[in-house]
C-alpha cells in the first residue's frame, strides 16, 4: 500500500559521497517529499536536526572519516534531539544487517543494502511510514515515557490483530518487564515461543529468569543463545547481568571479552570490561580496554577526562605484571593526558591528571619532564582553594614513590589510613598499595588464598600453590607473606623437578621487590634471608 | 607459514576485497539505472547493450554477497537471524529491486501471495537467494516471470517460475545439501544453487528442514525454481 502525504514530509540525506547524496535526493524528489536536505558529516547532520523536524533520516553507516552513521544514532538518541516519532534508516554496502549492527548497540529503525533503487526505496518508505502513522500513539507515549499508556496501545494492537503486532509484541514485553510485571511478561513471551522459538522472546525469558533469581537457568538460556547466534549482544549482556547478581568477576571478565570481540566499537561494554579487568588486577587486558574507550570516547558523547586517568593507572599498574607493555601503552596514555589538558575543567582532577603525567614521565624515563611535572603538582597544591581529594591523596602517595620519596610516601600512607580506618570502600583502594591489606573485605580475601596455597604446596600440589600465590600477588604486590610464600613454593618445586631460567628470574623480582621494602626489625627478616641464600646457591648450582 | 595458514590469509584477503568491490558495484549499478533512465534507448541494439549491462552488474554483485556469505559460514560467522516477516514485504521489495532489468528485457512479472502471509525466515539471506533466481530468470524467461509464496504442507513454498526452456536435466529435483559447489561445470561454477541449497538448510522446525527443488513444464512451461522453509 503507498503512503499518502510525502508532500508534508522533510528528509534528511547523509552521505560523505556527493555522487549518492544526489543521487538519493533526486530519488526522493521524485516521490513529491517537499523538503530534501543533505549533510556530508555528523557534524552537520546534528546541526540539522537541531533546526529542524526530519520526518525521516537516510544516512550512509560509513561516513569517511570521523563518526559512523550509527554513533550519530547514538548521539541524536542519547540527546534526545530525535524523537521515537522520526524514522532512522541506516544504509550499508554491506548486506547483512546483523553484521553491521553487531559493531554498536544502537538499531536504526530501518536497514537498507546498496544497491538502492528508486522503487525499492519507495517501497521501504511506504512501509516505514505507514509502520510510524499506525503506531503514532506508541511512538509517542515512549517519547512521553508514559509506559502504561504504551502498554495499553500495543495491547489494543495486538488484539486487534494490528499489522504491526510482532513489533508490538516486543515492545509489550519490554515495557512490562519495566514495570516489574514479571508474570505478565511471562505470558507475552510465551504466547510467541508457542509459535517460534524467536531470538528475542528466548532472551525476554531469560531475563525473567534473571529478574526471578533463577541464575543458573538463565546462565544457561543465554550460553544457548550465545552458540546458536555468537552475535546476539543482548545475550552476552544479559550474562553479564548474570555473572554480577553472582559476584562471579572471573566469568563477569570473560564474557565482556567475547561480547567486545564482537562489537569492539560499543564504548560502555568496553568501558565495563576495562573496570573489571581492573577490579581483577588484570592490567593487561585493563590497560588495552582503556586505550580503546580512550579512542572511542572521542567520537563519542560518553567522553570524559575520567577515562583517560583510568587509563593512565591502569598502564602504571602494569608496570608491576609486564613493564615493557607498561612502556608501550603509557606512551600513549602519556600523549593523551598532555593533549587533554586543556578540555579538563575540575581543579581535582587537573591535580591528578598531573600526578599521573609525572608518574608516566618516570615510566618513560624522562625524568627532567617528570620533575617539571612534579613542580607543576606543587604549584597546584599550594594554590588549592579546596582541600585536597581522597583520590589526589592516593595519587601523591604513588608519586611520592615512583620519585623515590619513600619517607614521604609512608608518612602520607599512614596518616590516610588512619583517617579513613572506619571507611571500607577507601581502605580497599589504600590495600594496594600497603604492605598488608587493612580492609575487612582484602584481609579476608588474602588470608583465604594464603591457606589455600600453603595447603596446596603441603600435599605438595606445587602448580596449584604457585597458581594461588601468583594470583594473591597480583592483588596484593606489596605484601611481604606472599611474595615469600610463593617464593618458597617455587624453590620447592624447583628442588623438586629442576630448575628452570623463568622460574628463577620470577624469584628474583619477588626478592627485589622485598629487599626494596623489608627493614630487619619485620618479623618475616630470616625467613627472607633464608629464601634469599636458597636462591642464590641454586644459581650456584646452575653455573 | 604452514600452507592452511596461508590459504587462511588468502581467503580473508579475498573476502575484504570482495567487500570493497561490492561498494565499487554498488555505486556502478546506481549510476547505471540513472543513466538508463535518463537516456532513452535510441534503438533495438542499445536496448539490448542497456540489459546487458544490467543483467552482468546485478549477477556480479549477487555473486559477491554470495562469495562473502560462503566465506562467513565457512568461518562460523554467518549469523543466521529468524524472525517474523510479512512474506509479501519481501517479495514486493524484490520485484522492486529488479523492476528496471525486467523492463528491458521486456519480461512481465507478477506477484501472487496472501497480503496478510507471516513465516518465519532470515530476510537478509532468503533474499539474496531469491534475488539470484530472479536475476537468472530474466536472462532465461522467454517473456514472463512469476513471483509466488503460499503456505504448502505447513512449510512456505516460494515459487520463481519462467516461461523459457526450463533447467538442463542433470539440475532437476531436489538439491543435496551436503555437497560441494562442483567447479565450473559448463563454464559456471553453480554458486548460486550451492549458496541457495545451504541458505535454505540453515532454515529448519523440529525435525523439517529447509529445502531447494527445481523442477520443469511448471505452470509457465518454463523452469520452476521451489523453496520450501519450514
Amino acid at each position: 500500500m503507498p503512503y499518502q502525504g510525502y508532500d508534508k514530509l522533510n528528509v534528511l540525506v547523509l552521505d560523505d559521497f556527493e555522487g549518492f547524496r544526489s543521487t538519493l535526493s533526486s530519488m526522493l524528489e521524485t516521490f513529491g517529499i517537499s523538503r530534501v536536505d543533505t549533510a556530508s558529516n555528523a557534524e552537520d547532520a546534528l546541526k540539522a536536526c537541531k533546526t529542524r523536524y526530519y520526518d525521516v533520516i537516510l544516512s550512509d553507516y560509513n561516513l569517511g572519516h570521523g563518526r559512523t552513521g550509527l554513533q550519530l544514532l547514538e548521539e541524536l538518541r542519547y540527546r534526545e534531539i530525535i524523537k521515537q516519532t522520526q524514522a532512522f534508516i541506516l544504509i550499508s554496502a554491506e548486506n547483512s544487517k546483523q553484521i553491521v549492527l553487531a559493531a554498536t548497540d544502537v538499531e536504526p529503525d530501518a536497514y537498507l543494502s546498496k544497491p538502492i533503487t528508486a522503487k525499492a526505496l519507495q517501497h521501504r518508505l511506504d512501509r516505514i511510514l505507514l509502520q510510524r502513522r499506525e503506531l503514532r500513539e506508541l511512538f509517542q507515549a515512549l517519547d512521553k515515557r508514559e509506559i502504561p499508556a504504551a502498554i495499553a496501545v500495543c495491547r489494543q494492537h495486538i488484539e486487534a490483530r494490528g499489522h504491526q503486532s510482532s513489533l508490538c509484541q516486543k515492545h509489550l514485553g519490554q515495557l512490562l518487564l519495566q514495570m516489574g510485571e514479571l508474570d505478565q511478561a511471562e505470558l507475552v513471551y510465551q504466547s510467541v515461543l508457542e509459535v517460534r522459538p524467536l531470538e528475542w522472546a528466548k532472551l525476554g525469558m531469560a531475563q525473567i529468569k534473571c529478574l526471578r533469581g533463577d541464575l543458573n537457568t538463565a546462565e544457561r538460556w543465554y550460553r544457548e543463545l550465545i552458540t546458536a547466534n555468537p552475535l546476539c549482544l543482548r545475550a552476552y549482556d544479559g550474562l553479564a547481568e548474570v555473572y554480577k547478581e553472582l559476584q562471579d568477576d572471573e566469568n563477569l571478565q570473560k564474557v565482556l571479552q567475547d561480547a567486545v570481540a564482537v562489537s569492539p566499537l560499543a564504548l560502555l561494554r568496553q568501558e565495563q570490561l576495562a573496570e573489571i579487568a581492573t577490579s581483577n588486577c588484570d592490567f593487561a587486558t585493563s590497560a588495552r580496554a582503556y586505550r580503546r574507550v580512550v579512542r572511542l570516547a572521542d567520537q563519542s558523547v560518553y567522553k570524559s577526562p575520567e577515562q583517560n586517568l583510568a587509563f593512565a593507572r591502569a598502564t602504571l599498574r602494569l608496570e608491576e605484571q609486564d613493564s615493557k607493555a607498561a612502556v608501550e601503552l603509557g606512551r600513549d596514555a602519556l600523549k593523551k593526558l598532555v593533549d587533554l589538558e586543556a578540555d579538563i575543567l575540575d581543579e581535582d582532577l587537573q591535580l591528578q591528571a598531573q600526578l599521573l603525567q609525572t608518574q608516566l614521565y618516570l615510566q618513560q624515563k624522562d625524568s627532567s619532564r617528570a620533575e617539571l611535572s612534579f613542580e607543576a603538582c606543587q604549584e597546584m597544591i599550594d594554590q588549592a582553594t579546596d582541600s585536597l581529594s581522597f583520590e589526589v591523596e592516593v595519587e601523591m602517595v604513588k608519586t611520592l614513590r615512583a620519585i623515590s620519596k619513600e619517607a614521604e610516601a609512608k608518612e602520607k600512607l599512614d596518616s590516610l589510613c588512619s583517617k579513613y580506618e572506619d571507611d571500607e570502600e577507601k581502605l580497599e583502594v589504600l590495600d594496594s598499595l600497603l604492605e598488608e591489606p587493612k580492609s575487612a573485605k582484602n584481609r579476608k580475601l588474602v588470608s583465604r588464598i594464603n591457606k589455600e596455597g600453603i595447603r596446596h604446596y603441603q600435599a605438595k600440589n606445587f602448580v596449584q600453590a604457585v597458581e594461588s600465590f601468583s594470583y594473591a600477588k597480583r592483588l596484593f604486590p606489596n605484601h611481604v607473606g606472599v611474595q615469600l610464600n610463593l617464593v618458597q613454593v617455587l624453590l620447592a618445586e624447583m628442588e623438586e623437578f629442576g630448575c628452570k631460567q623463568e622460574t628463577l628470574q620470577t624469584i628474583e623480582e619477588s626478592l627485589a621487590r622485598v629487599t626494596h621494602q623489608i627493614q630487619a626489625t619485620n618479623t618475616q627478616y630470616n625467613r627472607f634471608v633464608q629464601l634469599r641464600e636458597m636462591h642464590k646457591a641454586m644459581v650456584r648450582q646452575l653455573q | 607459514m604452514s600452507q592452511a595458514g596461508q590459504s587462511d590469509e588468502f581467503s580473508l584477503i579475498l573476502a575484504s576485497s570482495v567487500h570493497d568491490m561490492k561498494n565499487s558495484l554498488g555505486m556502478l549499478l546506481s549510476s547505471l539505472e540513472e543513466v538508463v533512465g535518463e537516456t532513452k534507448a535510441q534503438n533495438e541494439r542499445q536496448a539490448q547493450l542497456f540489459a546487458t549491462l544490467q543483467y552482468e552488474a546485478s549477477r556480479i554483485n549477487g555473486e559477491l554477497i554470495q562469495l562473502l556469505s560462503i566465506y562467513r559460514m565457512q568461518k562460523n560467522r554467518m549469523p543466521v537471524a529468524i524472525d517474523e516477516h510479512y512474506v509479501v514485504e519481501v517479495l514486493d521489495d524484490l520485484l522492486a529491486r529488479n523492476e528496471s532489468l525486467f523492463a528491458m528485457r521486456a519480461v512481465a512479472v507478477d506477484l501472487q501471495c496472501d497480503p496478510e502471509l507471516i513465516w518465519y525466515f532470515d530476510s537478509d539471506l532468503i533474499t539474496s537467494v531469491v534475488n539470484d533466481a530472479l536475476v537468472n530468470c530474466s536472462r532465461y524467461s522467454k517473456d514472463r516471470v512469476q513471483l509466488s509464496a503460499a503456505i504448502v504442507n505447513e512449510c512456505l513454498e516460494i515459487r520463481v517460475s519462467d516461461n523459457g526452456n526450463g533447467y538442463p536435466p542433470s539440475m532437476l529435483g531436489v538439491q543435496d545439501a551436503k555437497q560441494e559447489p562442483s567447479v565450473f561445470d559448463q563454464g559456471r561454477t553453480n554458486l548460486g544453487l550451492y549458496f541457495a541449497t545451504r541458505v535454505a538448510a540453515l532454515h529448519t522446525r523440529g525435525e523439517l528442514q529447509g529445502e531447494l527443488r527445481l523442477e520443469n513444464s511448471g505452470q509457465f512451461g518454463g523452469g520452476e525454481f521451489v523453496l520450501t522453509l519450514p
